[in-house]
């Protein structure tokens, strides 16, 4: 505490004599300056006090900004150009031709007022922003408040939550309500409510509840649709497109039900939109990555052959579909080597299914696949 | 900033038009396959199936020499035999699909062999599209005698390459060369005829005289080179069989040379020094007339007939440095084809009559080159110290050509490209070798 009182005495001491000091020796110099001009000016005649007054405004600026030069090296370089481009405006007008548009008279003036103050200003402030983090709020707090405003933001949201963990238990009504509302099945609407409730309850008490992960996968049929359709492959011969998609409808819609509690009639016909360009790219790579060029002919290696073939569901192609359609630039033998190789590429990189998305099978069952050597040639 | 933000709508909408569907189609889903893999085609041969005991070695043989046949061309790579999973018992036997895509086999060849009491050799084989689950062709048999073991594989080969590649067969041909032997400063030089692969290799002339540039006749009975037995070179003809030669040609002449059989084989065009000159001729080989098709002051040499007969490319200086031309078979000025740096000769119309082959020399190394016979797309197939002489083989697929190695020791041998360029390989010879002809396929 004595060392503290001690401290602040000593540290008032100084700071008042140190204001003394300052306010004590102020008045002096500033009269000093002026007294000692004073007196020569008294010495000089007139003719030659003529001779200076028209020399004075240029002796008098660069007397002034000579002391505020040495303060700070990157200031000068800032201070300096405003006033060129006031002094120098006439010079830089010069260029008319580039500025004939009425912004060339404004220009001038207006850079010649704003520039110097907030240059000027800025000059000093920026040195010291770097330096200590806590002289910058004292000075430009005012000026710079912009990372403020998030904490304060911060600090309201604190009061939300509250009312947020309020709510959440008022949310329990509205599912079962708008459950019942749905027109669906008495038999449906039996199980809906009992798994939404469940799991609204075991998610209280249990993180993981079955239920969720039934949901999840319910909305995407995908992959129901895989396993029915290795089930179902051998009707497809006889029902060509909609079999195999019935047993899939009923399935997921059922799962779907069973899941979300809701009569979700997912879209029965297996038909959806046509594939995308990374989905076609990747068949492409696919079969690529079996096409063996190696051991045909040069001749074959001439010969575009487009070779139609069916799908099955699960990917794989139907072999003996495989046929030939056409061909072009090469022997009837030579487009039969070339047919013989992509047919290999089919099959083998087929052999495990195509990486096709199921819900677009009706866009894929069919395939007419054109290999084209053209670029292999130069290899 | 402006550029920034373009550089995002930009990547933005290609990246939208790659996740969106793309246009509604209209019928199969339809697919463009512009990049594959050119890689050897797997395959698997085994052991032929002994039909009796005196069979045994010889069906060993002969799958040896078949999968050897395949596996050089640099088209095909054989499965080793201990990697099989499904063993062949029985030619006529179920094949196990399964067992053979597992390793994945992609061509299966099947056969047998039967050793007749008479030493007949009786080989049947089969060839198979593993994953297509499908035989190619239809089996085939061939009989012969014990020593034509190792044709009756060339033919297993042949038909196996043939049905694959689509390309014609030639593993069951011969090669005529020169066989070198001695001191650089003072080789021996013979005559020789082997099998496309090295193997029966006999000489058809003594080291008395030098022989130069022997060339097989269309039906590959007779050879035709230059001979030096009189001290001069001179065109002579060899009858393979007797191995009697005639000289050809009463020309009054000091050196005739470069001479190649017509592809109906009743002509020869060489090239004759007349007065100091060197130019092209054409010889009945019925009658002994002899026809002068060129006239030039300059040198013309080492021509060749197309295919069909029709027209000849040769090599000449006219222009100031060797390059190539074609000309009418019944003579004339001819036509450049060749207008490369460097200096091209020995041309040589492919079978399939589409391409030349030739000797390039430019940059102080010599390359082997193939272009159309209008003298577009060239193409360098190799290059080295020392490669000349390029010969085809009978399918117009592969070339076979001379590769000289520098320094004192240097010794010439046979080589044999494909001619995409791939394969390169060293040919098998018992001696140095040069000046490969390669002959038709054998009846």
């Amino acid at each position: 505490m004595e060392r503290r009182t001690a401290v602040a005495l000593s540290a008032t001491a100084h700071a008042g004599v140190l204001l003394w000091a300052v306010v004590a020796g102020w008045l002096p110099p500033t009269p000093e300056e002026d007294s000692i001009s004073v007196a020569e000016v008294s010495v000089i005649s007139a003719a030659e006090f003529d001779a200076l007054v028209s020399v004075a405004p240029q002796d008098v600026p660069t007397e002034v900004p000579a002391p505020a030069a040495p303060e700070v090296p990157t200031p000068p370089q800032e201070s300096a150009p405003p006033p060129a481009p006031t002094e120098d405006a006439p010079p830089i007008q010069a260029p008319a031709p580039l500025a004939p548009a009425p912004n060339a008279p404004e220009a001038a003036p207006d850079t010649a007022q704003l520039v110097p103050p907030p240059r000027t200003e800025v000059a000093p402030e920026t040195p010291e922003a770097p330096t200590t983090p806590a002289d910058a709020p004292d000075a430009p707090v005012s000026d710079r408040p912009a990372p403020r405003p998030a904490p304060r933001i911060a600090a309201q949201p604190a009061p939300a939550p509250p009312p947020a963990t309020e709510t959440a238990p008022v949310a329990e009504a509205p599912p079962a309500p708008s459950d019942v509302p749905d027109p669906v099945a008495p038999a449906e609407e039996v199980a809906a409510p009992e798994e939404a409730a469940a799991a609204i309850a075991r998610e209280d008490e249990t993180p993981s509840a079955a239920p969720e992960r039934s949901v999840r996968p319910g909305r995407k049929p995908a992959p129901p649709a895989r396993a029915v359709a290795e089930v179902d492959e051998a009707r497809e011969p006889a029902e060509e497109t909609p079999a195999p998609v019935a047993p899939r409808q009923i399935d997921t819609s059922d799962a779907l039900a069973a899941a979300l509690g809701a009569p979700a009639p997912t879209p029965p016909a297996p038909s959806g939109p046509p594939l995308t360009q990374g989905e076609r790219d990747g068949l492409r790579v696919a079969v690529s990555r079996c096409w063996n060029l190696g051991s045909l002919s040069t001749e074959a290696m001439r010969t575009r052959v487009t070779i139609f073939m069916q799908v099955n569901q699960d990917g794989t192609p139907v072999t003996n579909s495989i046929r030939l359609i056409r061909s072009e630039g090469g022997s009837n033998a030579a487009a039969n080597q070339a047919y013989e190789a992509g047919r290999r590429a089919i099959i083998r990189c087929g052999a495990d299914g195509f990486d096709l998305p199921p819900e677009k099978y009706e866009q894929w069952k069919e395939i007419e696949m054109t290999f084209d050597p053209e670029q292999m040639r130069s290899r | 900033m402006r550029q920034f933000l373009t550089a995002i709508w930009i990547a933005a909408v290609a990246a939208l038009g790659l996740a969106a569907p793309s246009a509604a189609q209209d019928g199969p889903l339809r697919i463009t396959i512009t990049d594959g893999v050119i890689e050897p085609l797997p395959f698997a041969v085994p052991t032929f199936v002994a039909r009796n005991a005196a069979a045994q070695d010889i069906a060993q043989d002969i799958t040896r020499v078949i999968a050897a046949d395949l596996s050089n061309t640099g088209l095909f790579r054989e499965i080793p035999q201990d990697a099989h999973i499904a063993r062949v018992s029985s030619f006529d036997s179920t094949v196990q699909w399964s067992d053979w895509k597992a390793i994945n086999a992609q061509a299966l060849i099947t056969g047998s062999v039967l050793v007749e009491g008479d030493g007949r050799i009786v080989v049947q084989f089969r060839l198979f599209d593993v994953f297509s689950e499908a035989q190619l062709g239809d089996g085939l048999q061939f009989v012969g005698t014990s020593d034509g073991w190792r044709r009756m594989a060339h033919k297993v080969a042949d038909a196996a390459y043939s049905r694959i590649t689509g390309e014609g067969p030639y593993f069951d041909s011969r090669v005529v060369f020169v066989s070198e032997t001695g001191p650089k400063n003072a080789r021996q030089k013979r005559l020789a005829i082997m099998d496309y692969d090295g193997a029966n290799v006999q000489y058809l002339t003594s080291s008395d005289s030098i022989v130069l540039a022997p060339r097989f006749s269309p039906d590959g009975r007779r050879i035709i080179y230059t001979g030096y037995e009189s001290g001069f070179p001179r065109v002579t003809v060899l009858d393979v069989a007797t191995l009697q030669r005639r000289t050809l040609g009463d020309l009054n002449t000091n050196m005739s040379f470069a001479p190649r059989f017509s592809p109906d084989g009743s002509r020869a065009v060489y090239s004759a020094e007349v007065a100091g000159n060197t130019d092209l001729y054409l010889l009945d080989l019925n009658t002994g007339a002899s026809t002068r098709l060129t006239s030039a002051p300059s040198i013309e040499t080492a021509p060749s007939f197309s295919p069909d007969g029709s027209r000849i490319v040769f090599e000449s200086d006219r222009s100031g440095a060797p390059q190539l031309y074609i000309m009418s078979a019944g003579g004339g000025e001819g036509n450049r084809i060749s207008f490369g740096e460097g200096r091209y000769g020995t041309p040589v119309w492919s079978p399939r009559g589409d391409q030349i082959a030739f000797t390039k020399q430019n940059a102080g190394r010599f390359h082997i080159g193939v272009m159309r016979i209008d003298g577009s797309e060239e193409r360098l197939l190799t290059g080295a110290f020392l490669d000349e002489g390029p010969t085809w083989a009978p399918n117009g697929r592969v070339v076979m050509f001379t590769r000289e190695s520098p320094g004192a020791q240097g010794a010439p041998a046979l080589y044999t490209v494909d001619v995409t360029g791939r394969n390169l390989q060293r040919a098998a010879t018992p001696a140095a070798a040069s000046d490969p002809n390669w002959g038709p396929l054998l009846d």
